[in-house]
């Protein structure tokens, strides 16, 4: 029951009507290259005009894999930052979701800046695990 | 900092609330309605008292959220009578208390049931800092009128017991650069007061996120305040906290994330960054006046409800109390009118147009009730009805005349006028 966010991609909502019930409580996620929806300010903006009350999911490395110049990532905060409750941090490597890599951290403190009073996730496996695979 | 001399914007705080709108787009728009609201309630307050004779060294000031510029549906016209010098007899200043209650409306809590606010302040008293002779009560009015007061009577007599008040704080300082110790220790006595209650809160706390160079996260907090401010202003959000025990908290959808545990009361605040700012005590305070929804599943959840007729929400100056929609009963009209001892100018009507049929019952007081042009006695032995057709006016004896008029139209099921509920607007007063 104490259930604060329930983080939900938005290509998944076709009806809203039952994710309002949801309240504050709902959080939509920024998506990723690979998907159809829910990744630009303007698709983003159309889900929170039909569920106003949602907070917003920053995906740092899904904005980064549609916009490198991490242009969009800004454009996202701009728009949606009074409701950001939460970000997912992590880059992205051949489709997985990775730690952040060496090359992204300074391409992402100044946008990760913008968002210390909200938590972060950590988005990836422990570097025990993936540093095998990556490095 | 020296406020004195710059009492308002002693920080340079003023406009913050924008400049945070400027650097992040992001809007408040029940924060700047609630500063629209209380500006133009105040004009009201000021015109209700402007035929009420005063003392020259008198004012009347108005607390908490008129202070803060943060006036809701859920506020209450707590008030202060200040006068500017040594002490005498309450009964010796005009205007009286309960008589600048009534010209307020009479609505909201009744002066008295606090110490605060159920006597006078003189200003000899408030300049008394420190020492036996400062009691908590002296403490509180004196911040309380520092920090959050505006005032709708006497507004030269307000401001210079501010001044005084600041100057007898301050004068120290003029001797050895000290910091002024009493005014500290009262500030610390009273952080909450500063922290939480302070005017144009709003302000003050969008200055520092954005002194801080933290826009993005003021914008959040402020978002948040924006989005309890409108939950206070609306009916149905307030009265649904009410009665959300603190267990169900996490079911309900308007409430959103968790409080944090220490906000021991049901209500708390919206997001868990609050934890992290002092709007977070503002978010715990505890709801006030609560108001009754006309969602029936919500109203399911209360099946009784016993109320104080002088808390009741009212218009017409207090003689018209929602008495139906404060108890939440739907079923049938119901309505408690106070009318003044010998009050000749209750309207005479009839309810032709909607065809209701009425009783009048005495509560309180007594006198007449006048039918069709004959007047029978009312009071506690005997009660009336009087058909739709019928013209009735009620003429209040020499102690005025509590009546529940109670009323329904035959044969259907009642519909509440829209003058009987809660929020609707006052026609005695403008918008």
């Amino acid at each position: 029951v104490a259930v604060n966010s329930i983080v939900t991609h938005p290509d998944t909502i076709e009806d809203a009507g039952p994710y309002r019930l949801l309240g504050r409580r709902l959080v939509i996620e920024n998506m990723d290259s690979r998907k159809r929806d829910g990744r630009t300010v303007e698709e983003m903006a159309r889900y929170f005009e039909r569920l106003p009350e949602a907070g917003f999911c920053f995906d740092i490395a899904h904005a980064w894999s549609i916009d490198p110049s991490m242009r969009l990532a800004h454009g996202l905060l701009d728009r949606f930052g009074p409701r950001l409750r939460q970000v997912h941090l992590s880059s992205l490597h051949e489709g997985r979701h990775v730690p952040v890599l060496p090359a992204h951290e300074s391409l992402f403190e100044p946008v990760l800046d913008r968002c210390r009073d909200v938590p972060w996730i950590l988005e990836a496996e422990r570097p025990t695990h993936w540093a095998p695979r990556v490095r | 900092v020296d406020p004195r001399g710059r009492e308002t914007d002693a920080l340079g705080a003023a406009g913050s609330l924008a400049r945070l709108t400027e650097a992040t787009g992001a809007e408040f728009p029940a924060l700047l309605a609630a500063r629209q609201r209380t500006e133009e309630r105040l004009l009201e307050r000021r015109q209700a008292l402007a035929t009420l004779p005063i003392d020259p060294d008198a004012a009347i000031v108005l607390m908490g959220s008129w202070g803060r510029l943060e006036v809701t549906a859920g506020s209450d016209d707590d008030f202060m009578c200040l006068v500017d010098g040594a002490l005498r007899g309450s009964n010796d200043v005009r205007p009286g208390i309960e008589e600048t209650w009534k010209a307020l409306g009479g609505t909201g809590r009744r002066p008295g049931r606090e110490e605060i606010f159920g006597v006078p302040a003189f200003s000899q008293e408030l300049r008394t800092i420190g020492l036996e002779d400062d009691g908590n009560l002296n403490l509180t009015r004196r911040l309380l009128l520092l920090l959050e007061s505006r005032a709708v009577a006497g507004e030269g007599v307000s401001a210079k017991v501010k001044a005084e008040v600041l100057e007898a704080y301050l004068h120290e300082l003029a001797k050895d650069y000290r910091p002024p110790r009493f005014l500290l220790n009262d500030v610390i006595r009273y952080w909450r007061t500063i922290a939480v209650d302070s005017r144009r809160s709003t302000d003050r706390v969008s200055s520092c996120f954005l002194n801080q160079g933290r826009p993005d996260s003021g914008a959040r907090a402020m978002a948040a305040y924006d989005a309890f401010i409108s939950m206070l202003d609306d009916e149905n959000a307030r009265y649904e906290l009410e009665t959300l025990p603190y267990e169900d908290r996490d079911l309900s959808g308007r409430w959103g994330p968790s409080p944090p545990r220490r906000a021991r009361r049901r209500s708390s605040c919206l997001e868990p960054k609050c934890a992290k700012s002092p709007l977070l005590l503002i978010c715990s305070l505890g709801w006030r006046n609560p108001g009754f929804g006309t969602n029936s599943r919500r109203r399911a959840r209360v099946s009784s409800q016993v109320k104080n007729i002088d808390e009741m929400e009212a218009i017409y100056r207090g003689a018209f109390k929602r008495a139906r929609a404060e108890l939440g009963v739907e079923s049938f009209g119901m309505q408690v009118i106070d009318l003044p001892p010998n009050y000749e100018n209750y309207p005479e009507h009839d309810h032709a147009h909607d065809n209701q049929e009425e009783v009048f019952l005495v509560l309180r007081g007594g006198g007449e009730i006048e039918i069709d042009g004959e007047r029978f006695p009312l009071d506690g032995e005997r009660i009336a009805r009087v058909g739709p057709e019928t013209k009735r006016k009620l003429w209040p004896g020499s102690e005025g005349v509590r009546v529940v008029v109670l009323g329904g139209v035959p044969g259907e099921a009642y519909q509440a006028p829209d003058i009987t509920k809660l929020g609707e607007p006052d026609p005695t007063v403008k918008s």
